[in-house]
């Protein structure tokens, strides 16, 4: 009889013990079910950035449109040109430690402006203004095989983003690319970066006067008439700063390019992208040539631009249908889209034959916009340097 | 075995597991509904305000908007410290019945991180430029239809820039979740346009780290604080904290009722069932299986009764809930939505509580049961003569001690709120473990006086009566210890209450001293229109005014709380309004008229500890100032403490224009004529609310008393459990008689004399039960006001004993016990023959 009890109390404990549990089940349940949580956080940002990189594309009507016969004029034309859909500023670099030229870098800052809406009128307040400022910054170090990237986004707003004449400069919060001088845009100092991760400042003088690109600064992007941009550039500008890194702070010096342009339409619709290269060769010219392949079967042809500088800045002519460019070599990216890495550019005309590869694969700008923006090294015929951009893959 | 045995007992007598389940489950119900109902109102404020904080750990925010170039340039030099501006404002939709909304204005590009509202957001294709280009808003979906308001059409808002009208431009799909249901989202450039608020916010948003945290601070601009977003809840929430507390207190000693009713219902069928024992254990089962099948038994009965408990405390939330959150509104500016929380915690805490509780009350009866040898488990008298043995133990040493405990507590204010619990609870406890012997001390004092009587002589069943009464303590000693400490804390809360209302209502006759009050209407709540200056002068000008007096108003943080600075040119009728907690009057008003001089209240003064003559730092428009304190002066109106000075030091540091007037007139029979004046001078221009210090004393007293209709509720409800409770477990005692009456009536007791001897006994254990609970309610009472009050609010309330309290007790403690007998006495009256022993 004693063993019957004990075993009927050992199982009646269990199931009780069950019920408790069960009940609290039922407890935590029911309050789960009033107390749904909200973590569907994820559309917050697909609102915000599709819309502004698609907004107006349907209504490209109302705003400016580059023309042949605008002259720049400078330093106005270094500021904003609200009126256009479109501008960036941009910047690349090569750099190396200043103690130890082994250890190479590589560096690029954009800010890119997108206008939302046409600007009509002024109204009083700057978060009405529809402009808004996407910043992409890359920093290559090649010696420890990495690639780091940061991303800003801002409207316009009460100054949180936008250019200025005094002191003359473009920044996005705390990205900035400011003047020293009021009458030129360099000499100038760049600083961006992500507190913790990675930061950098640098001092850019220009080695080379100002260059414009196409005709005068008016640079067309397709066979048709009438779709262009305003573009100018400052090919080589020496650099000398400090990087923050893990920390540790890193002298370094180098050599930069910089680019402002601005347009309301640059792809066509059979245009997925471009293939985009600024190169320094050591003989102290400096080519940018850039290619917009056309959609296969859209019948159009790939429209290429291409552009000469000697020494002095002097604009050699080329003529960009003699020019040869073979890929070399593909990399997939972490992301599954295959790049090309490594090519070979042949431009007969001036005798140049370049072996163009990437200081390392793995410079892909994995960002709200995918893209490639990597330093490269230039040997062949003549050697160098310079940066890579590659877009439209997928 | 052994548990079929007590299946048969129990289905032989169901009404004493019934009853045992009712005094688990009405107890746990009682704190489980007040515990769900403050959790939940709790909730909903903290959910409405996080709709407006999102996940943001800290927020800049001034007293007034903040200009947003501040904004502007954190985000250009530290624009590592995540950030985003927000605007937030009540307002009014004219459609549908005067809907609250709570506009928010946001910078969509930084919403991510804070809020996620915006993946909500569906409906006529609505994309950031088309909020950023037009006066454009999103709402709930529900809200919407509930209003009748189709996309892309307006919406007409009274807001605090006048009226102002938005369009509909997409939804937020809400699923019935009504935390979105009061939003309405806007652009943060359109938000200020909209509100008039070109070129402020409200506040800003922060993601911070602790390092981070410093560095904002050092950063910061005078004038501007940082503000955890914790603590701007959670004061929030103390707005509130006075109601919190009473419901708390209530829930409190509900549970110590509920558990006692267990004890007594679990020690009742224990006593019950001892014959059975005694037989299985002379048959061999050992004390340990006794035991482990005791605790099982009480474990299956403790859980069914406290799930029951649980869910007739949710179901009886969701009717306190909406009671509550109308108070809270009442009281307070926030708005908040009706959303019956399930805390897990608070759940398993109940849990916890019924099941924990439930086994603590057992455990002593249980040990008892098994501890005592076969034999004299039958002997009822053996059973008898321990009990009072254990009881005389209890008063002898037990009480002293308790009551010693419960002195200390109370009187050393180190111990804290808790120490003051403890101390309440020990003298509830020392009140009840004195129970027994104060009715075995009643009877002998009875029995002493009527012995040898006549009367005596003549009815013998009196003196029956009380003998018998005396010799049943073991089973009604615990019922008479439940029905005092039920009855005691009703007296003693309710003492607390009307302590706490007398006071209030004499403080706010005091403090409405003028003869008319004037401001300008108020919309929206929370929004204090300023008076303009020439109104002021003309007002001031007017024939048979003897004084005005203007009213500022701003909010600091004081001691890491909010404290209202008001401010007024205290013309010498308005001084009569302040009472003093110590000094002298005039010398205190003389001293106010040095610079930088002011007086604080009391609940400021004991929290801070501050004196007449020390220094306190509060924060200016122009960076911290010391302000010297004169005096303390009696308040009710906050229990984060206030401070009052005159309008020429306020204007000093502050910038918040008058949005009050006082008038004092030479004549107060002259006051419709001024009243008629004003009107016709301004009434035209502004929109005046223009109050007789009667009429607002009156609203003030009804909005007051609002507050009060949770708490009565709910002390009505408690009330009724222990009634029930009380009721039930006399009852089984009663019922249990059955033998006994068997006996009595085989005496030759006729049914007269049946019946007046139970309803007697009864109302005996019921008048005895009374009479010790009013002053063991009284000390609670005093304890609550002069203790709990103080040390949870600072402000000291004179108590006043209240004897209709006295009545109610005495009355509702017989009327328990006697309703009890009722039933009882007439089924055993009107038994037909003897029933033998079985």
């Amino acid at each position: 009889m004693g063993v019957r009890k004990t075993d009927m109390l050992k199982r009646g404990f269990y199931p009780l013990v069950g019920l408790l549990v069960l009940v609290l089940f039922l407890a935590v349940g029911l309050h789960q079910l009033l107390d749904r949580s909200d973590d569907n956080s994820e559309d917050a940002e697909g609102l915000s950035l599709t819309d502004f990189l698609s907004a107006g594309s349907e209504h490209e009507k109302g705003f400016a449109k580059a023309r042949p016969d605008y002259v720049l004029s400078f330093p106005g034309d270094h500021l904003a040109h609200p009126a256009f859909r479109s501008e960036w500023w941009y910047l690349n670099g090569n750099l190396q430690h200043r103690d130890d030229p082994q250890q190479r870098f590589g560096f690029q800052f954009t800010i890119f402006r997108q206008a939302l809406a046409t600007q009509e009128k002024t109204t009083g307040s700057g978060w009405l203004t529809p402009q808004f400022y996407m910043g992409h910054t890359g920093l290559g170090v090649f010696s420890q095989g990495r690639h780091l990237t940061a991303e800003r986004f801002s409207r316009q707003g009460p100054g949180l983003a936008g250019t200025e004449a005094e002191p003359l400069s473009v920044w996005l919060e705390d990205w900035r690319l400011q003047a020293e001088q009021s009458d030129d845009l360099f000499p100038a100092t760049v600083s961006a970066g992500v507190k913790g991760a990675f930061s950098y400042r640098l001092h850019l003088v220009p080695e080379k006067p100002r260059v414009y690109q196409g005709e005068e600064g008016y640079s067309p992007k397709r066979e048709e008439p009438g779709f262009a941009s305003h573009y100018y550039s400052y090919t080589r500008l020496r650099v000398e700063g400090e990087l923050k890194l893990d920390g540790e702070t890193i002298p370094v010096s180098g050599t930069a390019w910089y680019d402002h342009e601005w347009s309301s339409n640059i792809l066509a619709e059979y245009q997925t992208g471009w293939d985009w290269f600024s190169l320094q060769l050591e003989d102290g010219r400096d080519l940018v040539f850039m290619e917009l392949p056309a959609r296969p079967g859209s019948g159009k042809r790939n429209f290429r631009q291409v552009a000469l500088f000697d020494v002095t800045g002097k604009h050699l002519s080329v003529d960009a249908q003699l020019i040869q460019l073979e890929v070399r070599d593909h990399w997939r990216s972490p992301s599954g889209i295959r790049w090309p890495s490594g090519w070979r550019l042949q431009i007969p005309e001036h005798d140049l034959d370049l072996t163009i590869t990437p200081r390392q694969k793995n410079q892909e700008n994995n960002l709200s916009v995918r893209y490639w923006e990597g330093a490269v090294k230039v040997t062949g015929s003549h050697n160098g340097q310079g940066y890579v951009e590659l877009t439209g893959y997928e | 075995m052994i548990a079929r045995a007590s299946f048969r007992h129990f289905r032989h007598h169901p009404w004493q597991l019934l009853l045992l389940l009712l005094g688990i489950s009405l107890g746990i119900a009682v704190v489980a509904a007040i515990e769900i109902t403050t959790d939940s109102a709790r909730h909903s404020f903290r959910e409405a305000q996080l709709q407006i904080y999102g996940r943001a750990t800290h927020h800049i925010q001034a007293q007034q908007p903040i200009p947003e170039a501040l904004y502007v340039s954190q985000r250009r030099e530290h624009s590592h410290w995540q950030s985003a501006p927000v605007i937030s404002s009540l307002v009014k939709t004219t459609r549908g019945e005067n809907l609250l909304l709570q506009l928010i204005g946001v910078d969509p590009l930084r919403e991510q991180d804070f809020r996620n509202q915006l993946g909500r957001i569906s409906g006529g294709d609505v994309g950031f430029s088309d909020l950023q280009t037009s006066p454009a808003a999103v709402m709930a979906r529900s809200t919407a239809a509930e209003i009748g308001v189709r996309l892309h059409e307006q919406l007409p808002l009274i807001t605090a820039n006048g009226k102002q009208t938005v369009t509909l431009a997409g939804f937020l799909e809400d699923d019935g979740d009504p935390r979105l249901q009061q939003l309405l989202l806007m652009d943060i450039g359109q938000a200020q346009q909209v509100l008039g608020m070109d070129g402020y916010l409200s506040h800003i948003d922060l993601i911070l780290d602790a390092d981070e945290v410093a560095a904002v601070r050092a950063w910061l601009p005078d004038g501007v604080q940082l503000e955890a977003t914790e603590a701007a809840l959670s004061e929030r929430a103390q707005l509130a904290s006075a109601l919190y507390f009473n419901l708390q207190a209530l829930g409190l000693l509900a549970l110590v009722v509920g558990l006692f009713l267990v004890f007594s219902s679990v020690s009742f069928s224990l006593s019950q069932r001892r014959p059975i024992f005694a037989q299985l254990r002379t048959l061999g089962l050992t004390v340990n299986e006794l035991y482990r099948y005791l605790a099982m038994e009480l474990l299956l009965i403790a859980a069914v009764g406290t799930v029951a408990g649980l869910l007739m405390g949710i179901a009886l939330a969701q009717l306190l809930l909406g009671v509550m959150l109308n108070t809270l509104s009442d009281l307070y500016v926030a708005s908040s939505l009706s959303l019956l929380f399930l805390n897990p915690l608070t759940l398993g805490k109940l849990v916890l509580m019924g099941v924990g509780g439930c086994m603590l009350a057992a455990w002593k009866p249980c040990q008892q049961l098994a501890h005592v040898p076969p034999t004299s488990l039958q002997q009822r008298y053996l059973q008898e003569r321990t009990a009072l043995q254990q009881s005389r133990l209890l008063a002898r040493y037990g009480v002293p001690g308790l009551m010693l405990i419960a002195w200390v507590m109370m009187l050393w204010h180190g111990s804290g709120l808790w120490g003051a619990f403890a101390g309440i609870a020990a003298l509830l406890l020392a009140g009840a473990w004195m129970m027994p012997m104060a009715l075995n001390g009643l009877s002998h004092l009875l029995e002493r006086q009527l012995s040898g009587t006549q009367l005596a002589l003549r009815k013998p069943v009196l003196l029956m009566l009380i003998r018998d009464n005396r010799r049943n303590l073991s089973r009604t000693g615990i019922a008479a210890m439940a029905l005092m400490i039920a009855i005691s804390t009703t007296v003693g809360i309710g003492g607390m209450v009307s302590s706490f209302r007398d006071a209030v209502q004499l403080w706010l006759a005091e403090r409405l001293n003028a003869d008319l009050y004037v401001s300008q209407t108020r919309v929206l709540p929370g929004v204090r229109t300023p008076l303009p200056p020439e109104f002021i002068a003309d007002v001031a000008a007017l024939e048979g005014i003897e004084a005005v007096a203007t009213l500022r108003r701003t909010q600091q943080s004081v001691g890491g709380r909010p404290v209202s600075v008001y401010a007024s040119e205290l013309p010498i009728p308005m001084r009569s309004a302040y009472q003093f907690v110590s000094g002298d009057r005039d010398v205190i008003w003389q001293r106010m008229a040095q610079p930088d001089s002011v007086l604080i209240s009391e609940p400021l003064a004991n929290r801070m500890g501050l004196h007449a003559g020390d220094q306190l730092p509060v924060p200016t428009n122009s960076g911290e100032r010391e302000f010297i304190v004169v005096g303390v002066y009696y308040d009710y109106g906050s229990d984060n403490g206030r401070i009052l000075m005159p309008a020429a030091t306020f204007t000093r540091y502050w910038s918040e224009p008058p949005y009050g007037l006082t008038l004092y007139l030479a004549d107060s029979a002259r006051l419709d004529d001024i009243v008629q004046a004003i009107r016709e001078r301004w009434g035209g221009a502004l929109d005046l609310s223009l109050q007789r210090s009667s009429v607002l004393l009156q609203r003030s007293v009804e909005v007051f008393n609002r507050t009060f209709v949770i708490t009565d509720v709910l002390r009505l409800l408690a009330l009724v459990v222990a009634f029930v409770g009380i009721l039930s477990s006399l009852l089984a005692i009663q019922l249990e008689r059955q033998e006994e009456v068997s006996l009595l009536k085989a005496v030759g007791l006729n049914r007269l004399e049946l019946v007046s001897l139970l309803l007697g006994q009864s109302l005996l254990l019921g008048f005895g039960a009374g009479v010790l609970a009013i002053p063991v309610g009284e000390l609670l009472a005093w304890g609550l006001t002069h203790v709990v009050q103080l040390r949870a609010f600072g402000w000291s309330i004179p108590y006043q004993p209240d004897l209709a309290n006295w009545l109610t007790a005495l009355g509702l403690s017989v009327s328990a016990a006697g309703l009890a007998s009722i039933y009882p006495a007439w089924r055993f009256a009107h038994q037909q023959g003897i029933r033998r022993w079985e």
